[in-house]
């Protein structure tokens, strides 16, 4: 499954009838991606449609795909998260937004509450809770912003050029994301030994 | 001033500290993994996309196939298509070159190759009358009595109408030709007799044949262009070609 091959000649080779050079790529992104849509959109049902409508569509893209030029061998990490980020894009254009999300995430969240799993994974289990609802008590474009950068690990300026903002609008959102977080989290990143 | 910078770097620092925390936090959700069944229906979905692009694709074999297949169709065409009509015998002209330069300069009208046949039976009639017309001209000129009759004799002998018959059985642009170097023969007949050639010229103009009189013009303008005449009958062949 290790393969030393970048992310965009595993993508080419696949795009040129390689079958075994989509696992590789796969296994890169699936964690990523997926965490990716289940941060942004607070539900694994829809995070599972989506996730699945994504890689869709970059397979059937493949053909289409181009090696990065500015960023040599990120062009794929960036072409995916792009995919990614428009399909979310669609979803939520295709949801009526509602006062409620949050709290109902909360309620959603609460009732995933890990009161029933093992006592070592009880901390863990309860932190993602906490991380989770401070995310979607994120607005929709500092969280969106704020995952690009954790899960993608895109530059202001890629997730800039995503948004369709300026830099410094990027540079805005994640502060007042971080700070929201921070706050949100403040007995969690307390605990947290670095 | 010192106490500040100070307060603020330490606020700098703390905000470092909680956000590298703030990371570390969300790196720990290693649990967040889709279902494998979710892997499993990706990874199967990718392999079948290539199996389809293998299907969809066109076979090694099948671009030489179509070219073979191509190759014998023309060849097939070429083998059944007739063989073309023998050429229409081309009179002989006693055109000069400035009667190639005429021609180069006013081509024959394009006419459609279907009403070509019927048209040239006519024009043929035409030519007969015009040459007989001739004839009949030379005879008020002692001069050029010899003349005229051997150009009526030489264009009856070529029977206009035989050679338009064969042009019918012809191919189109040979049709095209006959009856202009026929207009050009006779005027260069009738041009070497300037007093035949006005005559010729008046007939031409009074049977609305505005090509030979634009013909014989041409040779009247070439032989006195000082002429007062031309200018009319100038006149009289533009009257005639716009009436067409």
């Amino acid at each position: 499954m290790n393969d030393a091959r970048s992310d965009d000649d595993l993508m080419l080779a696949y795009a040129g009838g390689d079958a075994e050079a989509f696992n590789p790529l796969y296994a890169r992104y699936r964690q990523p991606l997926y965490r990716y849509l289940v941060h942004a959109t607070g539900q694994a049902a829809i995070a599972d449609d989506l996730y699945q409508d994504v890689w869709s569509r970059i397979i059937d893209s493949r053909a289409g795909f181009k090696r990065g030029r500015v960023h040599q061998g990120a062009g794929f990490k960036r072409w995916a998260f792009r995919i990614a980020h428009n399909r979310l894009i669609d979803h939520w254009r295709a949801q009526k937004p509602t006062d409620s999300d949050s709290e109902a995430t909360l309620e959603r969240l609460a009732d995933d509450h890990p009161a029933n799993q093992p006592e070592s994974e009880h901390t863990r289990g309860e932190q993602a809770a906490q991380l989770h609802a401070a995310l979607m008590a994120l607005p929709q474009d500092q969280r969106e912003a704020f995952l690009l950068q954790q899960e993608a690990g895109l530059s202001l300026a890629d997730i800039a050029e995503q948004a369709g903002v300026g830099r410094e609008t990027i540079k805005s959102r994640l502060r007042y994301a971080v700070n929201k977080l921070r706050q949100t989290l403040r007995p969690s990143t307390e605990d947290l030994q670095p | 001033m010192s106490d500040e910078r100070h307060a603020a770097s330490r606020s700098s620092n703390t905000a470092d500290a909680q956000k590298a925390k703030l990371d570390a936090l969300y790196r720990n959700q290693e649990a967040i993994e889709p279902p494998s069944g979710l892997d499993r229906i990706i990874r199967a979905r990718a392999e079948q996309a290539l199996q389809d692009d293998s299907k969809a694709r066109p076979l090694p074999w099948m671009g030489g196939l179509a070219t073979a297949a191509v190759l014998v169709l023309a060849v097939a065409v070429v083998i059944q298509v007739p063989e073309p009509a023998p050429d229409l015998p081309v009179p002989e002209t006693t055109t000069s070159q400035r009667d190639v330069t005429i021609l180069q300069k006013e081509p024959p009208p394009q006419r459609p190759a279907p009403a070509q046949a019927p048209a040239a039976l006519d024009r043929a009639e035409l030519v007969g009358s015009r040459a007989r017309s001739a004839e009949n001209t030379a005879a008020f000129s002692e001069q050029s009595v010899a003349e005229s009759e051997s150009s009526a004799r030489q264009l009856m002998s070529r029977s206009a109408a035989d050679r338009t018959n064969d042009a019918a059985e012809a191919a189109g642009l040979k049709l095209q030709s006959a009856p202009v170097v026929e207009a050009e023969d006779i005027a260069d007949e009738a041009a070497d007799d300037t007093v035949s050639a006005w005559t010729k010229l008046e007939e031409a103009i009074g049977e609305g044949d505005a090509e030979l009189a634009r013909t014989l013009l041409e040779r009247l303008r070439d032989q006195s262009p000082e002429d007062e005449r031309l200018d009319e009958y100038q006149a009289q062949i533009l009257e005639i070609e716009s009436g067409e």
